[in-house]
């Protein structure tokens, strides 16, 4: 044989040699940490905080928004994922599919406070009696209405329940010469908070039952929530609402922002976005209205963090985990970061210097009212997509309220089902 | 060294890059077809289940097989006939005919994301372009992607957009290789251009026709990104794509045994498709040299 034909045969097989040498890119780093990038103003790096007085290294990662939940995902299935993990989506997504490392040992090694964080959300980090993260921001719903619109049509007091809401959108409504609405006083299908899950909850809508194991969603405050939501839009135009909703974006073409929507439900961090977009704009924020005689309800979702399965060093993971959530940071980083979210750590979040911000007292009496959209973890998005499927199909007059409450129902009890008996399977699985 | 053993070792790299990331993950999804598996914990094993459900209880099947169906039957022929005329456009010796094809080739290179984006500000109900200009002729556009009887015929104008693209140029090249004495002979025998299209054009160029009506049929039974960006599937589930659906049970529900099912009834289905368009290409594809 030639040394031709043997160089080339050596070459080959040196080459599939190499690609199975296990990459080290030598870290400078004992562990690394993956936030959810926000902002690309943010600039307080939680990492090179911590890395000033601790005695190992954080290296910070941040990872964009956009399908930021399946980049994490193919990092734990590969094998290597950061040591530590920051995100949006409801925890017991992950918990309940061991994604996660209980944290119940180090809490218990440390006697960890928890009662430092808000009551709800420290609620959302349990999944079947252990805790799976550490609550770190939040965001908070409240009302805000457009001040400028309302001194226009002489309206002096703002709305304190959906009634009142309804007839100030009735007065404040404008249309263009071609009957296109060019200004609408509420849209209770536009915005991150559906106002017929507001009113449900309000109404004392229950979702699923105590075990989590059963959904009701064909009930009595249902038909009454998304009645009311079908008869508001209907009594605007349908075919009106939609094709404004289709003129709206993001930044400063957001229908509130753009001062087209006088009166929304929007998150605690729109007075930043407002500033930023659309500085002129007077607006006043109040609790979320209310429906009959019941409170008035809000909800709050958490960026928790938490440690992936397989990360390598979870004991220090814990340690930067605790520093993200302890008081002092909190406000520092409060302060200091552009970000817009609520510290989910009370102490933090009701230190006087952030009292006097206006509008912040009104988040955090909503804070103290919120549920939590993490309503059927196990059965999330199929929740989801089939609440907002029964909606739609309800304003539209597509088949009738009891039948599309009824069939939604059942697909997400079939999903949730499926889901427990694979869940069930595992953990007997695990345990033996 | 035995020749064999040699060529063996020359095919070594791509058969095992083939081998792990082709047949394994193939053999895999298979397997996790016939399981419930969430990606992240161990499969569990449910047999026919999952083909069982999607065949008789999951709505959302047939509605995502109806709307592909739909947007197939539409964009491909659109497809097909709009780059074939745009072709037989370009195929002309005039000044400036090189500048011409390459403005029209142009818009077929802006991604589909950027491409939905933009399509989705041209079919605003209120603002957008499309309406505006059918308010100029006294017409009053739909609501496009917030009607449901609209949506569809919405994205099937939108992959309009591309006729000028690679399809176009294939065209080009399959109209440029036609022989010149057949024209020839045809004008001789006092044809007039209808003619001359049907009987020597289009048989010349079936094959082609044939090629991408493959492609396309393919393309269009996998289409994903525009309803992803821009409708989500609504409204009315009227935009839920096979594709779309699959991705939502995978990645959105953590049903990757379910999803696996739902692709590999997907690939029966292409599969049945192509070769019922095997079966017809003997009616009309002409290839050069056969009896």
């Amino acid at each position: 044989m030639s040394v031709l034909r043997i160089t080339i045969c050596l070459s080959i097989f040196l080459f599939i040699l190499w690609l199975f040498i296990p990459y080290n890119s030598g870290h400078a780093y004992d562990i690394e940490y993956w936030p959810v990038g926000g902002s690309s103003n943010a600039n307080f790096d939680s990492a090179v905080e911590f890395n000033k007085t601790s005695t190992f290294k954080v290296k910070s990662t941040p990872i964009p928004w956009t399908e930021h939940e399946k980049k994490i995902l193919t990092a734990i299935l590969s094998g290597t994922p950061p040591d530590i993990i920051s995100q949006f989506s409801p925890l017991k997504m992950w918990a309940s599919r061991n994604a996660l490392i209980p944290l119940d040992k180090y809490i218990q090694k440390d006697d960890y406070d928890s009662t430092i964080f808000f009551k709800s959300l420290w609620k959302e980090m349990k999944w079947d009696g252990k805790i799976y993260g550490i609550p770190i921001n939040t965001t908070s719903f409240a009302f805000f209405y457009n001040k400028d619109i309302f001194d226009e049509f002489g309206i002096t007091i703002p709305p304190e329940n959906w009634k009142e809401v309804r007839k100030i959108s009735k007065k404040i409504t404008k249309r263009n010469q071609k009957n296109m609405l060019t200004q609408v006083g509420y849209l209770p299908t536009y915005g991150n908070l559906r106002t017929s899950n507001v009113i449900a909850w309000q109404l004392g809508q229950e979702f699923v039952s105590k075990d989590g194991r059963k959904v009701r969603f064909n009930t009595l405050e249902m038909k009454k929530s998304f009645s009311w939501v079908r008869d508001y839009i209907h009594e605007i135009g349908l075919n009106d609402v939609l094709e404004l909703m289709g003129t709206f974006g993001v930044a400063d073409q957001h229908g509130f922002i753009s001062g087209k929507v006088a009166m929304m439900i929007l998150d605690s961090s729109f007075p930043k976005l407002i500033n930023t977009y659309n500085p002129d704009l007077n607006y006043g924020v109040i609790n979320v209205p209310s429906f009959e005689n019941s409170e008035s309800v809000s909800s709050s979702g958490t960026w928790w963090a938490g440690i992936p399965r397989n990360a390598k060093n979870p004991e220090k993971a814990w340690e930067f985990m605790k520093f993200l959530a302890s008081t002092d940071f909190q406000i520092e980083y409060l302060e200091k970061s552009t970000e817009s979210l609520f510290s989910a750590n009370r102490e933090a979040a009701y230190h006087p210097e952030f009292l006097v911000e206006k509008n912040y007292k009104v988040f955090l009496d909503q804070m103290q009212r919120s549920k939590s959209p993490s309503i059927i973890p196990l059965a999330h998005d199929t929740f989801w997509r089939e609440y907002t499927r029964a909606e739609e199909r309800i304003i539209r007059n597509i088949s009738t309220m009891e039948k599309n409450l009824v069939e939604a129902e059942k697909r997400i009890q079939t999903e949730l089902d499926k889901s427990f008996r694979y869940y069930d399977y595992v953990t007997r699985k695990l345990q033996n | 060294m035995p020749k064999r053993f040699l060529i063996f070792i020359f095919l070594s790299p791509w058969i095992i890059g083939f081998a792990t990331f082709g047949i394994y993950p193939f053999m895999m999804s298979l397997y996790y077809s016939f399981c419930q598996y969430d990606v992240l914990q161990i499969p569990m094993f449910i047999g026919l289940e999952n083909y069982k459900n999607i065949l008789t209880k999951d709505p959302y099947f047939w509605i995502s097989i109806k709307n592909t169906a739909y947007y197939t039957f539409f964009r491909v022929p659109l497809n097909i006939i709009g780059s074939l005329l745009l072709a037989i456009l370009l195929n002309q010796t005039v000044k400036g005919i090189r500048i011409l094809r390459t403005i029209y080739f142009l818009p077929s290179i802006i991604s589909g994301v950027v491409l939905s984006v933009i399509w989705m500000w041209i079919f605003n109900p209120q603002i957008g372009l499309l309406n505006i200009i059918l308010g100029f002729f006294g017409l009053d556009g739909p609501l496009w992607l917030q009607d449901p009887q609209w949506s569809k015929p919405a994205l099937i104008i939108m992959s309009l957009w591309s006729i000028g693209g690679g399809r176009m140029l294939v065209f080009l090249a399959a109209l440029q290789n036609i022989p010149k004495h057949l024209y020839e002979a045809f004008e001789m025998d006092g044809g007039n251009i209808y003619q001359r299209f049907f009987h020597i054009t289009l048989p010349m160029i079936s094959p082609v026709i044939f090629l991408w009506s493959i492609i396309e049929v393919i393309a269009s039974m996998q289409v994903f990104t525009e309803a992803f960006i821009m409708t989500k599937g609504g409204p009315l589930d009227s935009t839920l794509f096979y594709n779309l659906y699959l991705y939502n049970k995978a990645f959105e529900d953590f049903n990757m045994g379910y999803a696996s099912a739902l692709a590999w009834i997907l690939l029966a289905i292409t599969l049945c498709v192509t070769l019922a368009q095997f079966h017809l290409s003997k009616r009309y594809v002409y290839y050069e040299g056969q009896k």
